[in-house]
């Protein structure tokens, strides 16, 4: 084990850009704010100064442009970087993201791939209320052609983000703004991961927790909480989710036999609709002791209010509550 | 000069077909390329198709009013100008080349989930049902401890546990019950301990038999529609051509041959629909020192008249008289029960799951009756009731049925046929 | 230029422009026979425009166009057997039959396809300028759209980008007047679009569109801006379709007149005259031209209706680009 070091998920995730910048001149980051100004969250800080105004690039406020300039550059030869500043604005970016940069490879019959990833912070729980606190992914894993990954700490975010960098297709990275300034223990060097491959973050037998972004931190807290009762929960982080590790859930459904799946997206369509299906679908129905069950987020807008703030997508003590009744009932 | 077709050309990604609406152009006439030379609507809309050359309109071979598909010709141009593909197509092509077969991304395999063990009415979740399968216990036999009642994991492994201590078996029904959901009793009428049973081993093995059956048929919604069945013109041919035919040989036949033509009503409810049976049995009750048993004559509408007299007489007999061959209670797919002889005038009988109906007979025999005149008349009749299982038919079936039963009895004819 | 350079040139741009016009109208007959699905978008009368503007291109610039592709993509070199393929859905078009004539690509002659949203090759069209300018080299891009596409924010956008980073790129507006049915220059209140182009701090020009050389004068001098690194230009080419906008469009939004009088100011037709009063093509060459073109696209429509239907397979195998597991390896 290589020895470990501290940093905040907002520093992996601008060393991870620095490291892939440094061994590839291919690699640019364009976005609003990204250069003086550091980037709107501070992930950037000093990038700029490291690698200058060529490839760290300020752009206007034109998220729809941007993003299509990703596309064109990715077509020819580049890997950019395009960030967005909040995950909400990639409204803006749809046609670029949807229709272009996930359909073009198909289109042109393989003649060309898009390589370009996308990063934007969703979430909620700075007070920034409904146009800035979203969590959709769900928007993203719809669509044939995108990958998205959604790292849950600072090594996956800087682990993911190279892996990513590395993908020919185009992936939405989509980090969580309330983890950015969380320091996480770090190996020295980001591990080499794959898209598409999940981890256990922690073992158990009484249920399974699979959870994304910051629910798997949450979700861990309450694993301890829950031990003390005597449950023994098993936490899953997919860490993409597009394409599922869906090998990794179903042997853990198979041990357990009992699920939670908790998102802070808006439970009715959300993600976690996908991973229930998918579990009852398959070898793991006869496994199940319980139905699965989903703690996602509230379906509302995310409220200006802190208290409806928080009411509105899953705290720990909802999972523990949660967890505890569906190992008590059934 | 080259004498090239106008087509109907396709206009939008749907159409099939065009209707000519308006020749804008005479026979005769010449167009130029770019010309309007026809309407044409599909879809309600209406189109101007254009020449895409210079020539003289030849002959029109789709006049207004006509459909047309597709790529067939509307009329015939004379042109001078090469018409560019036309010819390429008149020849058979070439068929398309075999694209390279592209073996399939292995993608995970994810096998179909098949529910384990038990039947479909009873609740429990799968593993449990997998629990069960693999310890050969029966889920019916299973307390459901879990939310809507359904059988937990833990309660399968409880029913285990006890299984594996010493106890009485219960014992197996003679007539194989389907399940059924019985009603949860909220309170028991307690029965108080230490009374002796009653009857002998077999007396009780058939009474618990019986109560089975009935328990099932319990959850079973069913009605039971009452008709007096006229009987008139059958008791007259009794007296001649039939003498020495039972009634009930009749009756057997007459309700035989009404669920012959009512299939739905000789079938079996399972779950999401009406199962058709292929073959009619009537299950015929006989009351035996040691209770009720139900002999089934197979088709009894396919054989004479006379041969099934025969035949019930035979079976009665043998039923009598104890022997009781296993086989000769399969089959059934209604059941009729006569209590005319003991002087009940009607009754509804309950249904033996899974059949579907269930004819009673009361007692043949002369009944006043009011005719089309208003005039006091003497009747032949049997009050039969018709009970149904309402999930395979309704109220109206069953007096259709009814109604089919009275015109067989009233046609002694169709009835001997 | 020499006299053989002219008949050179000459030759060249009127095969690419019958090529354009015989294709369009192989397209529209096969359509019309019920022998090719979805719907088409024709450019039957603006051959001038792809065919000018391919004239300043050099291998190793990047074109992007818009639905009505055909005539762009023609200009640059595609083979019109696999184009006829595609557009008849079979495995050996360009894009195996999955993209159809709104995404037909020849990405090896630099383009990068037809695109079926309203200006959505602008933003890339700006991307791919930026990647040619960050790897220095002097090659342009040509965003090849309509007059529709300004009416996009996608647009805007793009000419903002491009002109904030003195972007190697050309704007080429294939002014058909028409959005879909709407008149553009009525909806846009200026007199001509290229007065626009001030708007973004980059020159314009308007020019008239069937006329090949007056393309070719304008792009080109858009194209050496680019290349000498002074960024990107507006070229407004104002044209007109003969046909309706797709295969469902009724012309109800301009009369017959207006189409007739453009139609005189057929593009092929005037060409041919310019270079048979100049003597630098006989009648004799223009016929043998036609003659040569016509049996190219019949050859064309052979090998398209000969290609195999895609499987499903094949067509799931598509959707994403392999991931390349040792190069990555490789690199870390």
């Amino acid at each position: 084990m290589s020895e470990m070091r501290t940093m905040t998920y907002a520093e992996a995730v601008r060393e991870a850009m620095a490291i892939a910048m440094e061994a590839d001149e291919r690699v640019f980051l364009m976005g609003e704010d990204v250069g003086i100004y550091g980037g709107a969250f501070g992930v950037e800080n000093d990038l700029y100064e490291r690698f200058g105004t060529e490839r760290v690039r300020d752009t206007t406020i034109s998220e729809l442009g941007i993003v299509g300039m990703g596309v064109g550059a990715a077509l020819t030869g580049m890997r950019p970087i395009v960030e967005i500043q909040f995950s909400d604005f990639t409204a803006q970016a749809m046609d670029q993201i949807v229709n272009q940069a996930a359909k073009i490879h198909f289109m042109v019959g393989g003649q060309a791939s898009v390589p370009l990833v996308i990063r934007a912070p969703g979430g909620s729980g700075t007070g920034a209320a409904a146009q800035h606190s979203q969590s959709l992914e769900a928007w993203f894993a719809h669509v044939p052609g995108l990958k998205v990954v959604m790292p849950s700490n600072a090594t996956d975010a800087g682990a993911l983000l190279l892996a990513a960098l590395e993908d020919p297709n185009p992936v939405i990275v989509l980090e969580h703004k309330l983890l950015y300034k969380q320091s996480f223990a770090v190996p020295a060097t980001f591990p080499k991961a794959r898209l598409g491959e999940g981890r256990i973050e922690r073992e158990g037998s009484d249920l399974t927790i699979v959870a994304t972004s910051v629910e798997v931190q949450r979700s861990l807290e309450a694993a301890e909480q829950l031990a003390a009762q005597g449950i023994s929960a098993e936490v899953i982080d997919p860490r993409t989710i597009r394409p599922l590790d869906t090998e990794l859930i179903l042997s853990s459904v198979e041990k357990t036999g009992r699920v939670l799946l908790v998102q802070e997206a808006v439970k009715f369509g959300g993600f976690m609709s996908e991973v229930s299906a998918t579990i009852t679908e398959s070898r793991a129905f006869g496994a199940l002791q319980a139905p699965v069950r989903r703690l996602c987020g509230l379906d509302t807008p995310i409220p200006y209010n802190p208290k409806l703030e928080r009411a509105s997508v899953p705290q720990v003590d909802d999972i523990v509550r949660e967890a505890a009744a569906l190992v008590r009932e059934w | 000069m080259p004498r090239v077709p106008l087509n109907m050309p396709k206009m939008s990604m749907t159409m099939e077909f065009g209707t000519v609406v308006e020749w804008l152009a005479e026979v005769g006439g010449t167009v130029k390329n770019g010309d309007a030379i026809v309407v044409v609507t599909t879809d309600k809309v209406d189109m101007e198709v254009e020449a895409t050359f210079d020539g003289v309109l030849e002959e029109i071979v789709a006049p207004e009013g006509a459909q047309i598909p597709v790529g067939q010709p509307m009329a015939y141009l004379q042109t001078e100008a090469e018409d560019l593909l036309g010819d390429l197509f008149d020849a058979p092509a070439a068929p398309p080349t075999e694209a390279p077969a592209v073996p399939a991304a292995p993608g995970p395999e994810v096998e179909a989930a098949s529910p384990a063990g038990g039947s479909a009415d009873v609740r429990a979740v799968p593993l449990a049902r997998r629990i069960a399968a693999e310890a050969h216990i029966d889920l019916r036999q299973v307390a459901p401890t879990g939310p809507a009642r359904t059988i937990r994991a833990r309660d399968v492994r409880e029913a285990i546990e006890r299984a594996q201590q010493p106890a009485a078996a219960p014992s197996v029904p003679a007539v194989p019950a389907p399940v059924t959901r019985v009603a949860p009793v909220a309170t028991a009428p307690v029965v108080p301990a230490g009374g002796a049973l009653l009857g002998d081993d077999r007396t009780r093995r058939i009474r618990v038999a019986t109560a089975n059956v009935m328990a099932a048929s319990a959850a079973v919604p069913q009605f039971t529609v009452f008709r007096a069945l006229d009987l008139g013109r059958l008791a007259r041919a009794r007296e001649v051509s039939l003498k020495g035919v039972s009634w009930t040989s009749i009756l057997v036949r007459a309700y035989a041959l009404v669920l012959r033509e009512f299939p739905q009503l000789n079938g079996f409810w399972v779950g999401n629909g009406v199962q058709a049976n292929q073959a009619v049995g009537v299950a015929l009750a006989v009351d035996t020192p040691r209770g009720l048993l139900a002999p089934v004559l197979a088709d009894p509408d396919r054989v004479t008249l006379r041969e099934l007299d025969r035949r019930i007489r035979e079976i009665a007999e043998a039923i009598k008289r104890g022997e009781t061959d296993p086989a000769l209670f399969s089959g059934g797919t209604g059941t009729v029960s006569n209590l005319g002889g003991m002087g009940i005038d009607r009754f509804n009988a309950l249904l033996t799951p899974p059949q579907a109906t269930a004819l009673s007979l009361g007692a043949v025999g002369r009944r006043p009756v009011v005719d089309a005149d208003g005039e006091l008349a003497v009747q032949m009749a049997c009050e039969a009731g018709l009970t149904v299982d309402h999930r395979v038919a309704d109220g109206a079936d069953a007096a259709r049925a009814l109604d089919a039963m009275q015109a067989f009895l009233a046609d002694p004819l169709l009835l001997l046929a | 230029m020499t006299v053989a350079s002219e008949t050179t040139r000459a030759t060249a741009v009127l095969t690419d422009m019958w090529r354009i016009r015989l294709f369009e109208e192989a397209v529209e007959d096969l359509y019309g026979r019920g022998m090719m699905h979805g719907t088409m978008h024709l450019s039957i009368g603006q051959e001038a425009v792809p065919v000018g503007a391919s004239l300043c291109l050099e291998d190793g610039d990047v074109i992007t166009c818009t639905h009505r592709g055909h005539g762009h993509t023609i200009a640059r070199g595609a083979d019109l057997g696999r184009m006829m393929a595609e557009l008849l859905g079979r495995e050996n078009g360009y894009c195996k039959g999955r993209g159809g004539s709104m995404h037909i690509a020849d990405v090896a002659t630099g383009n990068l396809g037809a695109n079926g949203i309203v200006a959505g090759g602008l933003p890339i069209a700006a991307g791919a300028a930026l990647s040619q300018k960050m790897r220095g080299t002097d090659r342009v891009t040509l965003c090849v759209h309509g007059d529709g596409a300004v009416g996009e924010g996608a647009w805007h956008e793009a000419m903002v980008l491009a002109s904030m980073w003195d972007l190697p790129v050309v704007f080429l507006c294939e002014n058909n007047q028409y959005g879909m049915s709407l008149p553009s220059l009525a909806a846009y209140r200026v007199e001509k679009l290229s007065d626009k182009a001030a708007g973004y701090g980059m020159p314009g020009e308007t020019v008239d569109g069937n006329d090949v050389d007056a393309v070719a004068a304008a792009v080109g001098r858009a194209v050496e801006r680019a290349r000498a690194g002074q960024g990107p230009s507006f070229v407004d080419a104002v044209t007109y379709r003969w046909r309706g906008h797709s295969k469902s469009d009724k012309n109800l939004y301009r009369s017959k007149d207006e189409i007739a009088e453009w139609r005189d100011k057929d593009p092929i037709a005037r060409y041919s005259g310019q270079v048979l009063e100049a003597g630098v093509l006989t009648a004799a060459d223009l016929d043998a031209i036609q003659a040569a073109v016509r049996q190219e696209i019949r050859d064309a429509v052979v090998f398209g209706t000969r290609g195999a239907e895609p499987t499903v397979e094949s067509m799931l195998a598509g959707v994403y680009a392999p991931v390349d597991e040792q190069g990555a390896e490789d690199r870390a």
